[in-house]
């Protein structure tokens, strides 16, 4: 097969490839060198519907087949083995290598000065991510290699740097990170180094672990079980809430535009009734909800995480972190690091909590008389968490006015909109867990 | 002293040692009259050698009007009656040294008994011998920042003396008055009664409720300098006259305040290479790890643990730390942040009597409502987080308690040997018991006792033996680092114990722990031994090479792995 023939079946089937349901094919592949003996490659995406992404597919290159690589095999071209590089020991070694030399403003490699890298380290490949790879060196560092790629600052980058910076511990330290300058002038961003976090568990895994307990003893209480995690939430909302005041000191904010707001609510809503027709007759408490922040003049709006969820928190022996500062993949990059409300973020973990809690009930798949009690005893646990992870983030930036809360009803409904729109998508059987939130919101509202 | 028989050349065999704390006045009573004796305890020694034990934490049996389980000393020198003769505690002490047991005994150096002849002579005759024994005030109005430590029964921390017609200070019961040691005359006093006993060949003492020595206005007079200075001045008494004995401190604090009782200190030897020694005590107590194991076993996930090791700094050279589960005390609470200890006392003293002072008084079987798993999980995990394990007498046979026994005594109640009379601990009348058996359905001598178990090859009995001697085996217990894994699955508590011998030769144990009471995966990234064959360590079954990919491990309910990692294979080996 021919080099676009080997790539396109590779990227047809990687799991960080976005466009899944479309056809495309190959376009321009530009190998470039980030440092001596290091390459990467970057492949053009043309849909046959129209568009184009961009994809970084780092390649190790054997005369003889590397049968430990066998697995990342990606093709075999011009006579040579072709594999990606981020199973490849050695090859991640010299990217390693290349982040300890780097000095700032000088080649693809920069570094942020405060850590001294641990070069001996052996790389690790992470299982199970989606967008992006990310490659662990021993317990020292961590690469997040990006897969699609745009030409722009990458908005991770640039929230880590400035939060490492401002010595913030509720995030990973940035270490360092690659860039390459676009045609267009502006800096394509290829991959960054961070801090790795050890004993780190996902905050959605440890809230799962929570909701099981629950549902685990027949009729107590969440406050009364011993995995009640309560205490967390309150810890995660104290930790949102020091980031978010961070950010909003070190980035540039505006007042927030209530009807800009509203509008795009609105359209979300419209769009999303085309693709999932059963939305509209649970969506009056959402139109009223957009109704009533119309009214909200004293917002403002900052630069925040934009997809904030469990799924982007970790817990570590030392607190909560935050991850994935990329903002909304669905949308566009210059669009994600527009200033906004807080408030969707805090809206995002609000839903999180609820998503935890159907989850499991979902895998847990019981009928008739059980599922209401256990859906009775969902809700309790989601209450209970969410006004946990609201008072921790009160405590730390202080009480929330009626307008506060208005936005953050209002985004949480735009949020569970949304996913109504990626369960149509992704996952049809999940759909109905973000339609019983807005079906709950409606019948709490009249 | 013809009995003084010291134990081999190890001078740091506490760093690997299995201790068990056993009460003298319940274990065993050879005369008949109600009360466990030395004579009782001597008999039991082949039992616990047959369990593994190294060294004996016997609590106090000094004279005392027994109104603190012995806490309250009035004769440094003399032993309860119905314990036994100085004769009986000698050979106590010889047989267990034959057997290669040794023995720590308690040292209250705090305070003594207001029965106590040298508090007697205090209040008679202020400007006498021992007029300035104990720290005496004509107000109560001083050190008022020190915490009262048993708030159940203590108003304050003075109590006023009508003989001597003023306060006298003391940390914990009213009947207990606090030694002045600014007085030289009781550092001597000190330090003469610990070499009586050091002179009968004992190992060492747990040295009770150190923190609390000395007392400055405006601080809450624990752990100050004064203190860690007298505790200096006892080591290097000890290091010069008793080598090879050990001081094991209580100091309920936090591990970065604890590991100021090891004295660290930085040396530089003949190489130029900068140590950390200790010397103030070569052992002490880690408080913190105890509540946290049973909160991370309450919750289903690790972080209680995984956060307390974390904040456990390291020690000195040739120091260790004391684990426990239980033991005579309550299990304390002091060392959990307020929110938990409500949570604590929710989940485990659901009766409002199993709280006691700011603790709860329950045996490990109760607490864990005789759960067989859960009783393993938690004697695996004492037997392999770092420190040296402290058994409680009866624990290894899941004994239960009885709550209505006052104080602490619901704890300290007798062996359970046999399914006979008083359950094989006294020949006496029932009712003569000093403390009545445990007699209930569930834990009561008829069903838990030693003597089924040892014929029960599935017994916790000899499930808990199989597990010490395993761990006997290997030396990364006791003298190695601990290395937390972290990992996917937050209910799964993994960690690497792993310690270089003098002879270069590697030891290294995986620990896997499921906290939870459901089966659970768990990804371990254990890339450092990629290559390595794992060996389950207690059945010596291969376990799956390891790979670049994480390790998958599944865990039953409350179940746990410890996997010895060898070196990697030669291609020769196989």
């Amino acid at each position: 097969m021919t080099r676009e023939e080997e790539l396109h079946a590779y990227i047809a089937a990687a799991r960080w490839f976005g466009g899944k349901d479309r056809a495309f094919s190959i376009g321009e592949v530009s190998d470039r060198e980030l440092a001596p003996g290091v390459t990467t490659t970057l492949v053009e995406v043309t849909y046959d519907t129209g568009g184009t992404d961009r994809y970084q597919i780092p390649l190790s290159s054997y005369d003889e087949p590397a049968e430990h690589l066998e697995h990342a095999l990606v093709g075999t071209w011009d006579g040579r083995w072709h594999y990606d590089a981020v199973h490849d020991h050695d090859a991640m070694h010299a990217w390693l290598h290349a982040f300890a030399g780097a000095e700032e403003d000088d080649g693809a490699f920069n570094g942020v000065p405060g850590h001294e890298l641990d070069v001996t380290a052996q790389s690790a490949l992470f299982s199970g991510e989606q967008s992006n790879s990310s490659v662990a060196f021993g317990e020292d560092s961590l690469m997040k290699l990006f897969r699609r790629i745009s030409p722009g600052v990458n908005p991770d980058i640039e929230v880590h740097k400035v939060l490492t910076e401002a010595g913030s511990e509720h995030v990973a330290h940035l270490y360092g990170w690659v860039e390459v300058p676009a045609s267009s002038g502006e800096p394509i961003h290829l991959a960054m180094l961070q801090q790795f976090l050890r004993t780190a568990t996902e905050g959605w895994d440890f809230a799962l672990t929570s909701v099981r307990n629950l549902f685990a003893e027949a009729d107590l209480h969440p406050e009364e079980v011993g995995g009640d995690f309560a205490g967390e939430a309150h810890r995660l909302g104290v930790a949102v809430a020091e980031v978010h005041a961070l950010l909003r000191d070190h980035f540039p904010t505006s007042p927030l535009d209530p009807d800009r707001t509203v509008a795009a609510m609105r359209q979300r809503l419209q769009d999303t009734i085309a693709i999932a027709p059963e939305l509209a007759a649970v969506a009056d408490a959402a139109h009223s909800a957009f109704d009533r922040i119309s009214a909200t003049t004293d917002g403002v709006a900052q630069r925040v995480h934009g997809d904030l969820h469990l799924g982007q928190t970790l817990r570590t022996s030392l607190g909560w972190k935050l991850v994935d500062f990329e903002g909304e993949p669905a949308r566009p990059l210059a669009d994600r690091m527009l200033p906004d409300s807080r408030w969707r973020d805090v809206a995002g973990m609000l839903r999180s909590f609820d998503y935890a809690a159907r989850s499991v009930q979902r895998d847990l798949d019981v009928e008739d008389e059980a599922r209401a009690q256990m859906d009775y005893r969902a809700t309790e646990w989601v209450q209970r968490n969410r006004d946990a992870f609201l008072a921790g983030y009160a405590e730390a930036s202080g009480p929330m006015s009626g307008s506060d809360l208005a936005l953050i009803e209002a985004y949480e409904l735009d949020k569970a909109v949304y996913e109504v729109a990626y369960e149509a998508r992704n996952r049809p059987a999940w759909i109905d867990i973000p339609l019983a939130a807005l079906a709950r919101a409606r019948e709490g509202s009249r | 002293m013809t009995t003084a028989m010291v134990l081999g050349d190890e001078p740091e065999w506490y760093r690997t040692a299995v201790f068990y704390e056993v009460l003298v006045r319940s274990f065993k009573d050879a005369d008949g009259d109600g009360v466990g004796d030395f004579r009782g305890l001597t008999e039991k020694l082949d039992y616990l050698k047959w369990l593994g034990v190294d060294c004996l934490w016997v609590p106090p049996f000094f004279t005392s009007p027994l109104r603190d389980g012995g806490y309250d000393v009035s004769d440094y020198t003399g032993i309860l009656p119905e314990c036994g003769t100085v004769e009986d505690f000698q050979t106590f002490v010889a047989e267990a040294h034959a057997r290669d047991i040794r023995v720590i005994i308690d040292f209250v150096m705090n305070h003594t008994s207001d029965a106590h002849p040298w508090f007697q002579a205090s209040r008679a005759d202020p400007d006498g011998e021992f007029g300035d024994f104990y720290v005496w005030s004509d107000t109560d109005e001083l050190y008022e920042e020190a915490r009262i430590i048993f708030v159940d029964t203590e108003p304050s921390n003075w109590t006023w003396d009508p003989v001597r017609q003023q306060y006298f200070w003391h940390r914990f019961f009213s009947h207990q008055p606090d030694l002045n040691f600014d007085n030289p005359l009781v550092h001597d006093a000190i330090l003469d009664a610990m070499s009586f006993w050091l002179d009968m060949g004992i190992d060492g003492f747990r040295l009770d409720a150190v923190p609390y020595l000395y007392e400055r206005p405006g601080t809450n007079g624990e752990n100050l300098p004064e203190t860690h200075a007298f505790l200096k001045k006892v080591r290097r008494f000890v290091d010069e006259h008793y080598p090879g004995r050990v001081l094991l401190c209580e100091a309920n604090q936090w591990p970065a305040d604890v590991v100021e009782y090891f004295g660290p200190e930085s040396v530089v030897d003949e190489d130029g290479t900068e140590h950390i020694i200790g010397t103030e005590c070569h052992m002490a107590f880690h408080f913190p790890v105890m509540p946290r194991i049973f909160m991370s076993v309450r919750r289903e996930q690790r972080m209680p643990i995984s956060e307390i090791m974390e904040q456990t700094p390291p020690i000195p050279e040739g120091c260790q730390w004391g684990v426990f589960l239980r033991n005579h005390d309550e299990l304390t609470l002091e060392m959990v942040a307020d929110e938990d200890r409500d949570y604590m006392w929710g989940e485990y003293a659901k009766d409002p009597r199993m709280k006691a002072n700011i603790g709860i008084r329950r045996r490990l079987a109760p607490l864990l409502d005789n759960d067989a798993n859960r009783m393993e999980l938690f004697t695996a995990l004492l037997l392999s987080l770092p420190g040296s394990p402290v058994l409680y007498y009866g624990d290894e046979i899941g004994m239960g308690d009885n709550i209505w026994l006052g104080d602490r005594d619901g704890v300290r109640t007798p062996m359970q040997w046999t399914p006979d009379r008083n359950a094989g601990f006294s020949a006496a009348t029932p009712g003569r018991l000093h403390l009545p058996t445990i007699q209930d359905p569930v834990f009561g001598y008829q069903r838990v006792n030693v003597e089924s178990q040892l014929d029960d090859a599935s017994s916790l009995l000899q499930w808990t033996r199989r597990m010490i001697h395993a761990r006997k085996q290997h030396a990364c217990f006791g003298l190695g680092g601990f290395h937390d894994l972290g990992g996917s699955n937050p209910s799964v508590l993994s960690y690497v114990r792993e310690y270089v011998g003098a002879d270069g030769v590697t030891d290294t144990v995986l620990c896997v722990n499921n906290l939870s009471r459901f089966p659970q995966p768990v990804e371990l990234d254990l890339r450092r031994w990629e290559g390595v064959v794992p060996i389950e360590l207690l059945g010596g079954v291969r376990f799956p090479e390891i790979g670049e990919l994480p390790y998958l491990l599944t865990l039953g309910g409350h179940s746990f792995y410890w996997i010895r990692l060898p070196d990697r294979e030669g291609p020769d080996d196989t």
